[in-house]
């Protein structure tokens, strides 16, 4: 079967699909899929990134697969489909392979197994899905909907654990939970609130990187955050990353820099249709300011420098835009995938401080 | 203010990818030319688009025709939708479009220069600070060394507030000697560590991949000597023709065009030491003395190490195509060549005696660059009625990035039959992101300073060092090329400079 060309690249799929089967027999499958594959095409190499275990509640499903199929290029390899089910007798699997062709030799081929299990499965569905994955290869565990269970029973066939700390109730309690998950379970986070942020972090690490600039870190007296409704653990963890670089720490409900100063931390919620930061504020003590906002066709960054001259007090204000596209949902989780690969080193200092700035 | 002891670096660059590199204006001469519309231009908005261009960002493009801004902005919206790698981002492109300028000029006359200084100026003015200025000269190469005196004459080639810096696109010079002329030029008005020289080859993820393939893999390293490898073959083929650059090409040829840059690049990245840390000069420093140690060829035993050709009529996809000769604007006279073959020796501790091929030709049957490396065989083969062919490491850098090992495997069945099986290891399978086009890592290395990825000036030296002797030799004799009919994998000659036990393979 061959889709439709989508951006010049023709996919085909392969599909094995059966009833009351054991896991065995579902890799059995996937071996003779990957065999035939290959006698069809030669060149189709089956991908060897990453394995992606999805836990999801059956019913909606549908939106899980639509949020995957986003990421395009940076689709996990294998793709390990949990579909959860309140009651179910048995098990059922569908294997697909889709081989991408551009044209070129090297084909790769993703694999995606949609497993349907009951709920009374999850407690053991290390021993279903560990046949499934591919050894040697990171191997990311995703529940969007729940499922503790199902985690801690995948955590030793899984490194990582994608999450979205933005979802829970409220901010502290997602926080104390994803650093439970760290240190109960030793597991390795990919936050998707987190890297919301990415390219702000990006933005303001590079403003301050010339050395006639950076001096202005260490005298930030105010940080006022915007954020969408919904977005505010990505705003603490933001605040969090900055202040855990600049070793803030809280002290009496108040928030101190490296030398004792008083840091003010605002955050308030703007409606900018999209999930994360909205906008960024840093003013110094000397009343320098540095602003960012989401804005068309990148961030609108804006700077007011202060100066004192012969007692006269002059600021001059410059706005222009930083470019750069949104990625929108789809490329937040396709940079989750790929953060997989490539640990990030400065989550655990951003999780640990916002914990500390929150309590 | 409060200092801190941590004053010296930015707190906030530690554990994040790459920053952005530092707020800049980006002068491209030779804006409405091909390069910059089919890979500068394309380059620049996918770079724009991933939020990788600097802070403050300006482009000012700079050619001889009389163009408006609003103008050039358009002809760059047009290269942008033809030629990026993807779909322009409406608001993106608008943005990015914003960013640019043009200046209209002579590349050799005052009034280019003299109109860009003020451009330049206010473009400071209303960034606030003194942005670090790249000067791109993406001309014909008879300008390089005119647009960098015109620069140190209007003032432009350095500043103390700010970096300034020059790309030069190749070909650096058509001989050695024209090569130091045009580094004596460039060095009289620039500092060494200003001057980019681009071979966009040394952009390519898989050329990189070589070094860590090679140094961080206790695999690849204990066998990369003479010891264990019997021979080198570097193969660069295009099976298109010459795509309206007669002009160029029938001056240039192969070997300028394709051997003495970017397939000597692969030779140095291949044979180098491991350099003594990964910072540019280091590793420029090991390619030089890899270059260095080339034996010199000998103009008059050029015919037991070179090979040159060229395609007559042929077929290619299936259609015919015309001979070289035949080819537009190619004069009937013409004696160069569109194929080299070359065996080069390295004369150091390491890879005496071992053959390094080199091949590269137009109108071959397909479109293919790679590096394969063949070990030497097994001393003794003990299984009867199987031939066991010796080992070869492929890295593959166009058009599939890949790295396959040759193998012998058994053949599934009673008998103990051996035959040759590969190891493949595909960047497009075994990472989630396709790598960047070469020029995106170019030009954000060249506005960042980090020269890791350009040539050297004793570096191009050491390159014509090893031509001059080949084009010399060529240059005295009357004959013409071997031909080859196009689409083929070049003149059966090329067989002429291979050792014995050594073949081509096939392209």
């Amino acid at each position: 079967m061959t889709s439709a060309p989508a951006g010049g690249l023709a996919v085909e799929h392969t599909v094995w699909q059966h009833d009351d089967v054991d896991p065995a027999a579902v890799e059995g499958a996937m071996r003779a899929l990957e065999r035939e594959r290959f006698q069809q095409r030669r060149g189709a190499l089956p991908a060897r990134a990453l394995n992606l275990i999805v836990v999801v509640d059956a019913d909606f499903t549908g939106e899980v697969v639509r949020r995957l199929e986003g990421v395009g290029r940076n689709a996990p390899s294998r793709t390990v489909l949990v579909r959860v089910h309140a009651r179910r007798a048995g098990l059922s699997a569908r294997v697909t392979i889709a081989t991408a062709h551009e044209g070129t030799a090297d084909e790769a081929s993703t694999e995606i197994v949609t497993l349907d299990v009951a709920e009374r499965h999850l407690s053991h569905l290390e021993s279903i899905v560990d046949p499934m994955v591919m050894t040697d290869v990171p191997t990311l565990i995703w529940a969007p909907h729940g499922h503790d269970v199902a985690v801690r029973a995948l955590h030793a066939l899984g490194q990582t654990v994608l999450l979205d700390s933005g979802d829970a109730p409220d901010v502290p309690g997602g926080l104390d939970g994803v650093q439970h998950l760290i240190d109960e379970h030793g597991l390795s986070i990919v936050d998707l609130s987190w890297l919301r942020a990415t390219p702000w972090r990006l933005r303001l690490a590079a403003h301050y990187d010339p050395p006639q600039r950076r001096g202005d870190l260490w005298s930030i007296a105010d940080v006022h955050v915007r954020h969408q409704a919904g977005s505010e653990a990505a705003a603490w963890l933001f605040l969090g990353w900055l202040g855990d670089r600049l070793g803030w720490g809280a002290e009496h409900g108040r928030t101190r820099d490296a030398a004792g100063g008083e840091v003010g931390l605002r955050l308030s919620p703007a409606d900018v249709g999209v999930s994360g930061l909205a906008g960024a504020t840093l003013t110094t003590r000397a009343g320098s300011v540095f602003t960012l906002d989401r804005h068309r066709g990148g961030l609108r960054a804006g700077r007011t420098d202060v100066y004192e001259a012969v007692g006269e007090h002059t600021a001059t204000e410059r706005r222009w835009t930083v470019l750069g596209a949104s990625r929108g949902e789809a490329g937040v989780l396709g940079r989750a995938f790929r953060r997989t690969l490539v640990p990030d080193d400065g989550y655990l200092g951003a999780l640990a401080t916002a914990r500390g700035l929150l309590s | 203010m409060t200092s801190s002891p941590l004053h010296d670096e930015n707190p906030l660059a530690d554990g994040l990818d790459q920053l952005p590199p530092p707020s800049s204006v980006l002068v491209i001469f030779g804006a409405s030319g091909d390069l910059a519309r089919r890979k500068l231009l394309p380059a620049l908005y996918n770079l724009a688009h991933d939020g990788a261009l600097p802070e403050r960002f300006a482009l000012l493009g700079v050619s001889r025709g009389e163009l408006t801004d609003d103008e050039y902005r358009s002809q760059v919206e047009e290269a942008v939708r033809r030629f990026s790698r993807r779909p322009p981002d409406p608001s993106v492109l608008e943005t990015f479009l914003g960013t640019i300028g043009y200046v209209s000029g002579g590349f050799e006359e005052d009034t280019a220069y003299d109109a860009l200084v003020p451009r330049l100026k206010e473009l400071d003015d209303r960034a606030g600070q003194a942005l670090n200025r790249t000067f791109y000269l993406s001309t014909a190469p008879r300008f390089f060394g005119a647009i960098v005196e015109q620069l140190g004459a209007h003032g432009l080639s350095d500043r103390s507030e700010a970096d300034v810096r020059v790309v030069i696109e190749k070909p650096f010079g058509t001989t050695k000697p024209e090569a130091l002329a045009l580094n004596a030029r460039v060095l009289a008005v620039l500092r060494e560590e200003q001057v980019f020289r681009i071979d966009h080859y040394l952009g390519k993820e898989t050329v990189q991949n070589l070094l860590a393939l090679r140094f961080a893999n206790g695999l690849f390293e204990p066998i990369w000597n003479r010891n264990h490898i019997q021979s080198v073959q570097i193969t660069a083929g295009e099976s298109v023709g010459l795509e309206g650059r007669a002009g160029y090409y029938d001056s240039a040829g192969a070997l300028r065009d394709l051997v003495q840059n970017h397939l000597l690049q692969l030779l140095c990245n291949l044979a180098m030491e491991p350099p003594t840390t990964f910072t540019a000069d280091d590793i420029r420093t090991e390619k030089v003395k890899v270059l260095r140690a080339v034996t010199p060829i000998d103009p008059d035993r050029i015919e037991e190490v070179a090979v040159r050709g060229r395609y007559g009529p042929g077929s290619v996809g299936g259609e015919d195509v015309p001979g070289y000769l035949d080819e537009p604007d190619v004069p009937s006279t013409s004696t160069t060549e569109t194929f080299v073959a070359l065996r080069l020796e390295v004369d150091t501790w390491r890879w005496a005696g071992v053959p390094f091929y080199i091949r590269t030709g137009k109108r071959v049957s397909r479109k293919l660059t790679e590096i394969a490396v063949t070990l030497r065989p097994v001393p003794h083969n003990a299984f009867d009625g199987s031939t066991v062919e010796p080992n070869q490491i492929v890295f593959s850098i166009q058009p599939d990035e890949h790295v396959s090992i040759k193998l012998a495997a058994k053949v599934p069945g009673s008998g103990m039959h051996l035959r040759p099986v590969t190891m493949d290891f595909s960047y497009g399978t075994a990472f989630l992101s396709t790598s960047p086009e070469a020029y995106e890592r170019l030009i954000t290395d060249a506005l960042r300073g980090d020269a890791t990825l350009f040539t050297r000036a004793d570096e191009v030296e050491a390159q014509w060092s090893v031509m001059d002797p080949i084009l010399t030799a060529w240059s005295r004799s009357s004959a013409a090329p071997d031909e080859y009919p196009a689409g083929s994998a070049g003149p059966k000659t090329a067989r002429r400079i291979l050792l014995p036990g050594d073949r081509w393979r096939a392209i």
